[in-house]
């Protein structure tokens, strides 16, 4: 146990100093994401576009927002919050996972988000309370590692979910449960 | 220490200790690291959280604008909460409620994420504390809620878990917000009922039962003010940046009803009844599944059962959905009574229909005078966040052949209900004087009306229709109750328009045939109130809504009826004292108190004509006596200081007013009151302290010029803030002498 110590303390003082390193991914953090890949996580985030015409949630459409006539507190933006991607990434030994969550805005939601739901191909099923709606699929398209994709709806908001990881040890259904999981935080944040 | 006990070995505990110390950061803790030492844990933890924790509100004061405190008053890691499934185990069947429950969802539901979710994106996360304080305990007391958390969110899930009620040590009086401080979680103490933080062996909890009860089960479990420290709320300064609002106060509800034994002044007694008694009633434990908690076969229901059908139909708990309707059409809680019909040609009441034989013609113009009691509810309908919940009276007039004649409270297509229908809801304004949509309740300064129906109370619904020339058959007339959670419009800001329909329920309904010619007495249903007790209901009604001269006239009916009723003559003085007719009083006051002796409910309304009369002695003795009887009434306990304090008895006065305070923290006259007593006492720091909180407390005189601005800009809807009107279809010019819409 003493020889295990020095690693352990390592390992400690390592975690929080990836997590920090992280850029702030708006769908979910990065020790959350932590917590479903297994392992510390390195994140990236990308904005899909500046200022989305239309990717404003209807809270963004109230004229209220801070009532305050302090100036600190009405310098706030706007509720408007832009559709972005992140990627989450563990890399321990020969353990790999990636979380990859996009976030897109829909100017046609129904026509559009029959094209998210294809990415599933004839695989989707549908998942309740995720959402206004969300179909997740088994995509296995990288040999020696599993990968599950949620792909959802809030509102006029598309995200997709997908999760890869190829740990030996991990079954299907355990990383299904956990794609769900995830899906269900993503879409609880664009509420 | 549990873990000094033999179960893991000190080098290995203090490894795990650092495991876990990383794995609240970053990965999830195991059930088995949780036996390591907690306090150093914490310690580190808490360390890393204040790094970069943003302390808006005071650097100890973690949790504001919430109330949650956890002991220790440090952030405590959100491992440290042992997890539900982890209960499950022996606790099988209260977790299948539990996982259905609305306590289970508290945090990840659309409904709330939609409102809290403004938050960080128009003022800042460190806010939600407020909401989330109640909705994810775990993430105030963890430190997650600040700008960049490292926390992982993975206990959002489970909101309310087992270890976060069950771990509540006391309330911080009757404040609400999260007013409660918990310990660290434990579900065991050891032999010197020391608590032992974290999960241990379930050998070892099924060698020590009692040790397990000891560290999970208070008796403050089982009262209403553990209740009041989440279904008690406020929006305070820090939140809303203008002054403190009473938000919904349930517990306070309560504490007004029959059910507390509390209070004099109740209309109707009924046996002490807690909030547990209803929401947790007990259910029998089937078995298989495992149930170690059932007692006699049966265990407090971990459903909560209540109005919220919304949260079980969006996420298919069918069961759930199944049991909160029935919860809600038990016929326990509501009475309808289609109590009277007025002519509009002769303007002579009917009542009570049913009792009394009267005769229709076609043409007639008729208003319908329809009676909902709140019979046996502990709390107001609809309770707490009216701005949200819905339900209304759907009033249906049909001929014979079920053709509608009059209808109102009907769906239209959008689903939205007919602005003309009597609801029971309200609608908080903000400084502009638009509804407060969104439950963005931290920009709420007025509230343009509020139609609630307190615990015990009654209010009066009145239509008026035309019977038609060629009307068919029989008319029949059905006056409903129906219940939606939620608001139509609140359900599309959240899910937008294209959501399905969310259930409505019929919460309680009443039809009577009335036939053209005529109609004789008819025999009551089982479920009706006997005529005195329609009767009295009425003259409620008619009180609340400022109608004296006809609460009189109905109290006299009962006691006509039940001359034995000292409240029927209780019921005669109060009118008489509202309507500041002191004088007139004192006879029915004095009848009551020769029917019951010593009635507390007579006596107190004695004592405001005796203050009145300038007989202060018999004031004071009045009051004393229904104190003695009631020490937790806020009424009794308000007046008697005031009392003491027009008799130049300081001391005696502030007693009273800090009891009173302890009974209700918010009470403006105990403020007020108090302020002033400490000052002349020389307590200038506790006179100072009372005068701020009365400032901040007492309402806004400029508040109402909010709620007029919503009521002149919605015409449709602004004669719901008047107490006493009619809805008819009828122009505003056919209507006489009446409010309509």
């Amino acid at each position: 146990m003493r020889t295990f110590e020095p690693i352990l303390l390592a390992v400690v003082l390592f975690f929080p100093a990836l997590c920090q390193a992280e850029q702030s991914c708006l769908w979910l953090n990065a020790a959350t994401a932590g917590g479903v890949l297994g392992g510390p996580v390195t994140a990236t985030v990308s904005r899909a576009s500046a200022n989305p015409s239309n990717a404003a949630t209807p809270n963004a459409k109230s004229s209220a927002g801070p009532t305050s006539a302090n100036p600190a507190r009405a310098a706030y933006g706007s509720n408007a919050v832009d559709d972005s991607d992140c990627l989450f990434v563990r890399q321990s030994g020969s353990v790999f996972g990636e979380l990859r969550i996009e976030v897109r805005t829909m100017s046609e939601p129904r026509k559009e988000f029959a094209a998210y739901v294809a990415r599933c191909r004839d695989h989707a099923t549908a998942l309740q309370a995720i959402g206004n709606q969300a179909a997740g699929c088994s995509l296995n398209d990288k040999p020696g590692g599993l990968s599950e994709q949620v792909v959802g709806r809030v509102r006029d908001r598309a995200f997709v979910v997908r999760l890869s990881i190829n740990e030996p040890s991990l079954a299907q259904s355990a990383l299904r449960e956990k794609a769900r999981k995830t899906a269900e935080q993503v879409a609880g944040s664009l509420f | 220490m549990y873990l000094t006990a033999g179960i893991v070995n000190h080098s290995t505990t203090k490894a795990l200790a650092t495991i876990v110390l990383a794995a609240s950061f970053c990965i999830l803790p195991t059930a088995a690291l949780a036996q390591s030492d907690q306090s150093s844990e914490r310690k580190e933890y808490a360390d890393k959280i204040r790094e970069t924790y943003n302390f808006r509100f005071g650097k100890d004061k973690p949790s504001l604008p919430g109330n949650a405190s956890v002991e220790g008053n440090d952030f405590i890691q959100p491992g440290a909460f042992p997890k539900a499934a982890y209960c499950a185990h022996c606790h099988e069947q209260a977790y299948s409620q539990w996982r259905q429950a609305l306590h289970s969802n508290s945090f990840r539901t659309p409904f709330y994420r939609t409102s809290v979710n403004i938050l960080p994106r128009t003022a800042g996360i460190e806010f939600t504390r407020h909401c989330d304080s109640c909705h994810n305990p775990i993430g105030v007391l963890g430190g997650a809620m600040t700008q960049n958390s490292k926390v992982n969110r993975e206990f959002d899930e489970d909101g309310l878990t087992c270890t976060t009620c069950h771990s509540i040590q006391q309330v911080k009086s009757t404040e609400g917000n999260g007013g409660f401080v918990m310990g660290v979680p434990a579900v065991m103490v050891d032999e010197n009922g020391k608590r032992i933080p974290g999960e241990v062996p379930y050998e070892e909890i099924l060698k020590y039962p009692k040790r397990h009860s000891q560290a999970v089960m208070k008796e403050l479990y089982r009262t209403p003010e553990f209740c009041a420290a989440c279904h008690k709320a406020n929006l305070p300064n820090p939140l809303n940046d203008y002054k403190f609002i009473r938000a919904f106060t349930a517990f306070d509800e309560w504490q007004n009803s029959k059910f507390s034994k509390r209070n004099p002044l109740t209309f109707y007694s009924a046996d002490f009844t807690t909030c547990q008694k209803c929401h947790m009633m007990r259910v029998p434990a089937l078995a298989p599944p495992q149930e170690y908690g059932a007692k006699q076969g049966t265990f407090a229901s971990h459903r909560w059962l209540a109005g919220n059908t919304a949260v079980p139909f969006y996420y298919g708990f069918d069961e759930q959905l199944q049991k909160t309707v029935e919860f809600l059409q038990s016929g326990m809680y509501l009475n309808v009574d289609l109590f009277a019909i007025k002519k509009r040609s002769t303007d002579e009441m009917i009542a009570p229909v049913g009792s009394t034989p009267f005769q229709l013609a076609p043409s007639d113009t008729l208003q319908t005078m329809v009676v909902i009691q709140n019979k046996n509810i502990g709390h107001s309908l609809i309770p707490e966040v009216r701005d949200l919940y819905e339900a209304w009276v759907e009033f249906t007039v049909k001929d014979g052949d079920g053709k509608e004649i009059y209808h109102s409270g009907f769906l239209k297509p959008d689903g939205m209900i007919d602005e003309r229908a009597h609801s029971f809801t309200n609608r908080p304004v903000n400084v502009d004087g638009d509804f407060v949509d969104n439950h963005k309740v931290w920009t709420i300064h007025s509230v343009a009306y509020d139609n609630t129906v307190q615990a015990g109370r009654s209010v009066l619904v009145r239509y008026e229709f035309r019977i038609p020339n060629n009307v068919k058959g029989a008319l029949t007339v059905t006056a409903r109750v129906n219940y939606r959670h939620l608001r139509q419009s609140y359900l599309n800001n959240v899910l937008g328009e294209d959501h399905p329909a969310y259930p409505v329920v019929e919460i309680v309904s009443r039809s009577r045939v009335l036939k053209l010619g005529d109609n004789p007495p008819t025999a009551a249903d089982p479920k009706d109130n006997p005529d005195w007790m329609r009767w009295n209901n009425l003259g409620i009604a008619y009180l609340d809504q400022f109608q004296y001269a006809d609460a009189m006239d109905a109290f006299s009916h009962v006691v006509k009826l039940r001359p034995d009723y000292a409240d029927g003559y209780t019921n005669i003085g109060l009118t008489n004292i509202s309507w500041e007719k002191y004088g007139s009083a004192r006879a029915s006051l004095e009848k009551a108190l020769t029917l019951s002796p010593d009635n507390a409910r007579a006596l107190y309304y004695l004592a405001l004509v005796e203050r009145r009369e300038g007989n202060c002695d018999a004031e004071v003795g009045d009051l004393q006596k229904v104190v003695r009887q009631y020490p937790q009434s806020r009424d009794a306990r308000r007046e008697l200081g005031i009392s003491y304090y027009q008799q130049h008895k300081p001391e005696e006065a502030r007693q009273q007013f800090e009891a009173l305070q302890a009974i209700d923290p918010d009470d403006i006259a105990a403020h007020y009151n108090l302020a002033i007593l400490y000052g002349r006492m020389g307590m200038k720091e506790k006179a100072a302290e009372q005068s701020a909180l009365f400032v901040t407390k007492k309402v806004d005189p400029g508040a109402p010029t909010y709620s007029l601005d919503f009521l002149r800009r919605h015409p449709e809807i602004s004669t719901e803030s008047v107490p006493w009107h009619l809805h008819t279809d009828f122009p505003a010019d056919l209507a006489v002498g009446q409010q309509q819409h």
